[in-house]
């Protein structure tokens, strides 16, 4: 298939523009008005398009920082999108229910996302959380989008926030050119290698993912350990107890940010409409989860067991701050 | 085996679709408001210029289905001020100058053909000052077939028959429709390959429907989809097991139905 680059007329001739032309070598080029013609259309098949994906490149102008809900998370943050869907393809992956098109998006406009960090950042002297990975990998394109390259000396500059980049990859070419930042967290996601080759395809396999971890951890990075999402159905306890002895014990302890773990959880819409696009999605079926306050979530043995496994990673590591997702 | 479709082909004139296509090898359909031909899925329809007749061309194919899912290709001739005649091309975009409205059709063909934009113009191109392919039914097509399909199910393919040094005022229709016969073999085969994508995408797509021993239970619409979720999750779980045949109760309320079909297939689970 064709692939083709769809492009915002108001970045197109954007230096970020040209240097992932230069990357991506498309010779499919298209002019667009606004990146939600394509991206925002309805009756588009998640599932189909993943397996024949096009990209745009555009310019977010509004919501460039999103509150987090209270309810999702203990610390106070705000959530940012450089970029819309993945290069892996995580069956639980809740950007399937999200977004009506599996097209990748890419956000240039840095210095606004800047912008509207720095004013947050200015609203308080408490220390402000930032995510980056909640529409994306942050790092899985990183040799596209420049994403850390950007952020991480950005966020070196301001005191009262902290950058958390979420990601399955184990790319750390670029991470490794780059000066470690204190107020910058490298968090990666985990799972028992099991897990990777029956849910989530495309994805670096567990050991490299520990080599990559290994490998920041000596050149200066913090660390986040994300076990998350806990799929107790395929994987049993004594998986992810040997797990989490593998992710704790491959770097010094004080190297370690913070660990969290997280239900395999969704809305209830998102859920819906994940089913309705991969009828095949074996994962989503399981009777073992149902919808419980407009959330599909385990029933209570499953539950029973995520305490019980953040019970034992307290007793792990004791010092560091530990959260169980609700 | 796949789920059945229909490949539904627009083309203005006759003689470009006897350019590509051999008509004999075909039926024609008859007492028709447009020329039309059938061949097994595939049917060809001959709209007229424009793109208000392209719609209706559309719009009467849609008649003429016999299965839910209709893939749709617009094939037909366009012009563009630098690009060689003969060029063959698959529309990106599609953009109507009248409404000022754009469209993005799927773009399923091999990388060499490359992908472009089309401006559909309701008289034909005096000259070509943008830098776009000029068509007159492309918008006229995809504003119509765009209409219950995805993206995927839509595509537009078109021959570059004028441009700057032959400017389509100084072409006659032989000339134009020689211009795409040389190009049949290229086109054929980009119609092969579209249908073979097709197969796979309707199989994905293909509506779930009830086991004849339930089709003539009056289940409401929440009913009716709550069974056919029950019957995928089943196919899920067992793969290689037929849906088991339920014994059911001539005058049972539905309800009861429901409820027999959620124990008995969990049942079976078990």
């Amino acid at each position: 298939m064709a692939k083709t680059i769809f492009i915002e007329n108001n970045v197109f001739e954007h230096f970020r523009t040209k240097k992932i032309l230069n990357i991506i070598k498309a010779r499919n080029i298209i002019r667009i008005n606004h990146y939600g013609e394509i991206f925002n259309r309805n009756k588009q098949n998640f599932r189909i398009q993943k397996d024949s994906l096009n990209y745009i490149i555009a310019a977010k102008k509004n919501n460039l920082v999103i509150p987090i809900p209270p309810s999702t998370t203990s610390v106070k943050g705000f959530y940012f999108s450089h970029m819309y869907n993945c290069i892996y393809d995580c069956d639980y992956c809740f950007l399937q229910g999200h977004f009506n098109s599996a097209y990748h998006v890419y956000f240039i406009n840095y210095e606004d996302f800047g912008k509207a960090i720095s004013n947050e950042s200015m609203k308080t002297k408490t220390k402000i959380w930032f995510f980056s990975g909640y529409d994306c990998d942050s790092l899985a394109s990183e040799k596209i989008t420049g994403f850390a390259e950007y952020f991480v000396p950005f966020f070196s500059k301001l005191q009262n926030c902290m950058l958390e980049i979420r990601t399955k990859s184990s790319r750390t070419t670029e991470l490794l050119k780059i000066k470690p930042n204190s107020n910058v967290v490298c968090a990666f996601s985990l799972n028992p290698q099991n897990l990777i080759d029956l849910f989530e395809k495309g994805t670096p396999n567990l050991s490299s993912r520990i080599q990559s971890i290994k490998l920041l951890s000596e050149n200066g990075w913090k660390i986040g350990l994300r076990f998350d999402p806990l799929i107790l159905t395929e994987a049993s306890k004594e998986d992810y107890l040997e797990l989490f002895e593998l992710a704790v014990n491959c770097i010094p302890k004080s190297n370690i940010h913070s660990v969290s773990l997280g239900s395999l959880r969704l809305s209830e819409s998102h859920h819906k409409k994940m089913v309705k696009n991969d009828m095949q999605n074996r994962l989503l079926l399981d009777n073992r989860y149902s919808y419980k306050e407009k959330l599909w979530q385990p029933d209570h043995k499953i539950r029973d067991v995520e305490t019980q496994l953040s019970e034992h990673l307290k007793k792990l590591i004791p010092q560091s701050s530990i959260f169980l997702s609700e | 085996m796949y789920y059945d479709f229909n490949l539904v082909i627009v083309i203005a004139h006759v003689g470009e679709a006897r350019a590509i296509f051999d008509l004999d090898e075909f039926k024609e359909i008859t007492n028709s408001s447009f020329l039309a031909f059938r061949k097994h899925k595939i049917i060809i329809i001959i709209s007229g210029e424009g793109r208000f007749r392209a719609a209706g061309a559309v719009s009467f194919a849609k008649a003429l289905c016999e299965h839910k899912i209709i893939f749709w290709l617009n094939i037909g001739c366009v012009g563009h001020r630098d690009f060689q005649i003969g060029t063959v091309v698959q529309a990106g975009k599609i953009h109507d100058q009248e409404l000022n409205r754009s469209w993005y059709p799927s773009t399923p063909f091999k990388k060499s053909i490359p992908v472009v934009e089309v401006n559909t113009y309701a008289k034909p191109a005096e000259n070509y000052p943008n830098n776009v392919f000029y068509d007159m039914e492309a918008s006229g097509f995809i504003e119509l077939a765009q209409i219950n399909s995805i993206p995927e199910q839509l595509a537009v393919v078109k021959v570059v028959t004028d441009n700057d040094s032959k400017p389509i005022q100084h072409l006659s229709i032989n000339e134009i429709e020689m211009s795409i016969k040389k190009e049949r073999n290229v086109i054929q085969s980009l119609v092969t390959d579209y249908l073979v994508k097709a197969a796979v995408i309707a199989e994905s797509i293909k509506p779930i429907s009830l086991p004849w021993w339930l089709r003539t239970v009056k289940f409401t619409v929440t009913q009716r989809n709550e069974v056919k979720r029950l019957i995928n999750n089943y196919r899920v779980k067992f793969k290689d097991q037929k849906l088991p045949f339920l014994r059911i109760l001539k005058n049972a309320p539905t309800r009861k139905i429901l409820s027999q079909i959620k124990r008995e297939w969990n049942r079976e689970g078990n």
